[in-house]
């Protein structure tokens, strides 16, 4: 009797402690509910009420600060100048850079807190994006969240979802100008605008980062990035004549065009020249084993619907797989994978394809601009790995289905025929970042003048230039500010670029010393020109948040990739796979 | 008769080398598959990205082409920025976290432990037994599930400010969750109750308190438990990885396994610097190798006894 009644409050205990975890969760999760009308009520007014002090006549307009670019709205709406609040404030930015990135932006937040002594930033890395994703979640139910943080679209889709996170667009349509009127500032007695000119953001970026309910700015583009493709030029010039025969415009030195991307057809017809055909690479022939290599088949696949105008999904977070075209698509992905001119790296058991690049098992690479330098052989390479030896690189835009966006086309295989209306299309990745509503208006403030500072035309090619990331700004392009890459380097955006079009135009053939520094530059200028060509036609991968009857927008993505790799590897056939992605992702 | 008495000692003996070869070549295999990772490690750490990206990889690296410049790296110090001049990768930093909550975890836990097993192995209590089964119960509850709790109750006392969070807020959410563990309590109870009960009589004949043959006569005789008990929390402590990662807001406060987890990963390609990340993690290991051979034995002793792996 004693041990069961011993057993009983043991079970009843335990159950107990279980169904406690539900309770407190929902408890916690009110609060935030509540806390929403205060994200709102319009920040700068706030800041206006409270701080206003309008002045007659604007003596003096600054040409430095974060403000420079936002020169175009001063014109439209007369500004109202105010004192810039000067009480200390604490910033804390969430991230994900590692050693290598947060040096750079370390020095930006310093030369930020010069500018403006009364903030402290906080910058601190949670070591990766879920880690991130997990730990804000988690601290909006306990109302623990950072000022402001990096995010991927879907992470941003959640905490909207969540009310925790502040619009943008008051700050960005703002006529408020602030005098700086702190001593000890680098920028003393100049003048700060609140308002930004968003028209000078790459547009794709900004149709990501107003995706969302009501079209607003949540966050802004911060370290973009986009796909490119690099190829194997020694290979490209042997085969010249050949590549010509087909219509394709190439160089005596092999350079395909840097303004018209390759069709999936021209690598068809290009597959029988550049490979062996038995996956296994000729050397003697200079035939590589495989044509074109994806590094992540997940933006293969998202990229190619758009491409196929294949339904993927869509902002509401309905999964819309279930079609024929994105079955065609799959069918045609699975012919191309026979006929060896696409290839995955799990063929190499690689995670990507440019070490196999490199050994020249492939031709072609389609990869991220962050990831240039992975795809140039070198010395370090132990060189009986290089079949080719170390070879010349060129970088080109990612495959398109058409020349011309919007255009019907009909691809074969031999057997079978695939009709659709193609589209041009180019992936854009990376994070953004954006600010949380339960800051308080100043932090707000001085967080939102760090984002302007962080993406002014400057810094985003300077963070471009050092890290690999794309500028998010137009002007960045053409910027005349010189920007010291070493101690002996110093470029302007428009300079850097001009590195990759002066060998192009030269053919490859430049009489640059050996050691000019442009030759360090060269790839990732080469990629940048490349990247900004792609610019027209980016497109951004709807984001959503798990849904009742849906998974996220992130778990479509993981499918997607899946879904190609069952496709190559024979475990599931292009119907089989798609009806398992739909399975995975729709309950 | 002699002979067949040789003739058996001789087969004897074969059967005996026989069986003591293959157990060597099975041991033998075995600490091999335990050495492999600790070599891959090492080995890494003095590889350059392209020797670790190499197909087939390659399993010995001449000193001539070690990179070195792995381990150097580690400790350039940050041009600028709030961490100006402090090491690239702070080592120092982290490894004082882990060492400082180690203890202080240990500690806690051993106290609580011993307290809590005397209580339920000699001290007479109503509800005693059941209190201890349901204490016992509650092991079947998974830890994880304890994360989200224990996470609303630490904000809850303050410890999870973001803004203002100090190590001292720090210390205590990373450690007083844990300063209990029914299993430790479990463990040492029974080792309490194997001491006879003439002890505590012949103690109590002589005057003493309770407490004092807690402390002069039952920790004494259990200390190896407890040393056990020490080991294995510490470990758990060092290996701990989702909670402090959960709980810590800035990154002087990290310990080093979360610390060695985003440090070098590539946040754009998603790519690791593996040779500069296992030259960090030789760094991490080395102490808790010289720890191992300094108590060798007591580590082994313990882990046999307790049948868990830390």
């Amino acid at each position: 009797m004693k041990k069961l009644l011993i057993g009983l409050t043991t079970f009843l205990f335990a159950f107990a402690i279980i169904g406690c975890v539900d309770v407190v969760t929902t408890e916690t999760a009110a609060p935030t509910t509540t806390a929403a009308p205060t994200t709102t009520a319009a920040p700068t007014t706030t800041v206006v009420t409270t701080q206003g002090t309008t002045l007659p006549g604007e003596t003096t307009t600054v040409t430095e600060a974060p403000t420079t670019t936002a020169a175009p709205t001063t014109t439209a709406v007369p500004k109202v100048l105010m004192d810039l609040p000067d009480d200390p404030v604490e910033i804390v930015f969430w991230h994900i850079y590692g050693v290598d990135k947060s040096a750079l932006l370390d020095t930006m937040i310093d030369e930020f807190e010069a500018m403006f002594p009364n903030v402290t930033i906080t910058s601190t890395s949670q070591s990766d994006y879920n880690t991130l994703r997990e730990k804000i979640n988690l601290g909006i139910s306990v109302n623990q969240v950072p000022t402001m943080a990096l995010g991927y679209p879907d992470h941003y889709a959640a905490y909207i979802t969540a009310n925790a996170v502040a619009k943008l667009d008051t700050y960005i349509n703002s006529n408020v100008r602030y005098e700086v009127l702190d001593s000890q500032s680098t920028i003393f007695g100049q003048f700060v605008d609140v308002g930004l000119d968003i028209e000078d953001f790459v547009p794709g970026y900004l149709a990501e980062n107003n995706q969302y309910i009501g079209g607003f700015y949540y966050s802004l583009p911060y370290s973009k990035s986009t796909e490119t493709m690099a190829v194997n030029r020694m290979v490209l010039k042997h085969h010249v004549t050949a590549i010509r025969a087909l219509g394709i415009e190439i160089s005596d030195e092999g350079f395909l065009s840097h303004d018209n991307p390759l069709t999936f057809q021209q690598l068809q017809d290009l597959t029988p020249i550049l490979t062996s055909g038995t996956g296994t690479t000729n050397v003697g022939e200079k035939k590589c084993g495989y044509l074109l290599n994806y590094d992540s088949s997940g933006n293969m696949y998202i990229n190619m619907s758009r491409q196929f105008n294949a339904p993927y999904t869509n902002s509401l977070g309905e999964i819309l797989i279930d079609n024929a075209t994105t079955l065609s698509m799959l069918n045609y992905i699975n012919a191309m994978f026979n006929a060896k001119t696409f290839v995955l790296p799990i063929i190499w058991g690689q995670s990507y394809g440019s070490l196999n690049f490199k050994y020249g098992d492939v031709c072609m690479t389609v990869g991220s601009t962050a990831g240039v330098g992975y795809n140039i052989p070198s010395l370090a390479d132990t060189q009986a790995n290089l079949k080719f030896g170390i070879f010349d690189v060129d970088f080109v835009g990612v495959p398109q289905s058409v020349a011309e966006h919007n255009t019907p086309v009909t691809l074969t295989d031999g057997t079978n025929n695939y009709s659709f209306t193609g589209s041009l299309s180019a992936v854009q990745q990376g994070p953004n970042i954006g600010i949380f509503s339960r800051a308080t208006a100043n932090e707000k403030l001085f967080a939102w003048l760090f984002i302007k500072y962080l993406t002014n035309t400057d810094n985003t090619a300077r963070w471009a230039m050092d890290t690999g990331y794309l500028p998010v700004r137009l002007s960045a392009y053409t910027s005349e500010v010189g920007i010291p890459l070493t101690t002996t380097f110093t470029t302007t955006y428009a300079d850097f670029l001009e590195i990759a079009q002066e060998y192009w135009e030269a053919d490859g053939i430049v009489d640059w010393e050996v050691t000019d520094e442009r030759w360090d530059y060269l790839h990732s200028s080469m990629v940048a020109n490349v990247a900004r060509a792609q610019t027209q036609y980016y497109q951004y991968d709807p984001a959503f948040a798990a849904g009742a009857r849906s998974a996220g927008s992130a778990q479509a993505r993981v499918e997607a990739g899946y879904c190609l790799e069952f496709i190559f590897n024979k475990t599931r056939t292009p119907s089989a796979a798609l009806s398992f992605m739909k399975n995975q992702l729709t309950w | 008769m002699a002979e067949v008495f040789v003739k058996n000692e001789k087969v004897y003996k074969t059967q005996k080398f026989i069986s003591n070869l293959l157990i060597f070549i099975f041991l033998g295999f075995v600490a091999l598959v335990v050495l492999v990772p600790f070599y891959w490690m090492l080995l890494t750490s003095l590889k350059n990205t392209t020797m670790i990206e190499q197909v087939p990889p390659i399993f010995f690296l001449k000193p001539a082409d070690w990179e070195i410049e792995n381990y150097r790296s580690l400790f350039y110090l940050v041009p600028s920025g709030p961490r100006r001049g402090e090491p690239l990768f702070p080592f120092f930093t982290y490894m004082r976290n882990t060492i400082v909550v180690s203890i202080v975890s240990t500690v806690g836990t051993v106290l609580t432990t011993v307290l809590a097993a005397f209580a339920f192995a000699r001290l007479n209590f109503k509800g005693r037994d059941v209190l201890f089964a349901i204490l016992i119960a509650t092991m079947m509850i998974p830890g994880e599930i304890f994360i989200l709790t224990n996470f609303l109750t630490i904000n809850k006392l303050g410890w999870y400010d973001i803004m203002n969070q100090t190590f001292m807020d720090v210390l205590l959410a990373m450690t007083l969750p844990f300063m209990t563990s029914v299993f430790y309590v479990f463990y040492l109870r029974q080792t309490f109750k194997q001491i006879p009960n003439e002890l505590y009589y012949a103690a109590k004949v002589d005057g003493t308190t309770d407490f004092q043959y807690l402390l002069k006569i039952m920790i004494p005789i259990a200390l190896p438990t407890i040393i056990t008990i020490t080991i294995l929390n510490s470990m758990g402590a060092w290996n701990a990885y989702i909670w402090p990662a959960m709980i810590t807001t800035k990154d002087e406060f990290r310990l080093v396994s979360n610390g060695l987890r985003g440090a070098f990963t590539d946040s754009g390609t998603g790519r690791t610097d593996f040779g500069q990340q296992m030259a960090s993690a030789v760094l991490v290991t080395l102490p808790l190798l010289l720890m191992f051979f300094v108590f060798r034995k007591q580590i082994m002793r313990g882990v046999s006894r307790s049948g868990i792996k830390g």
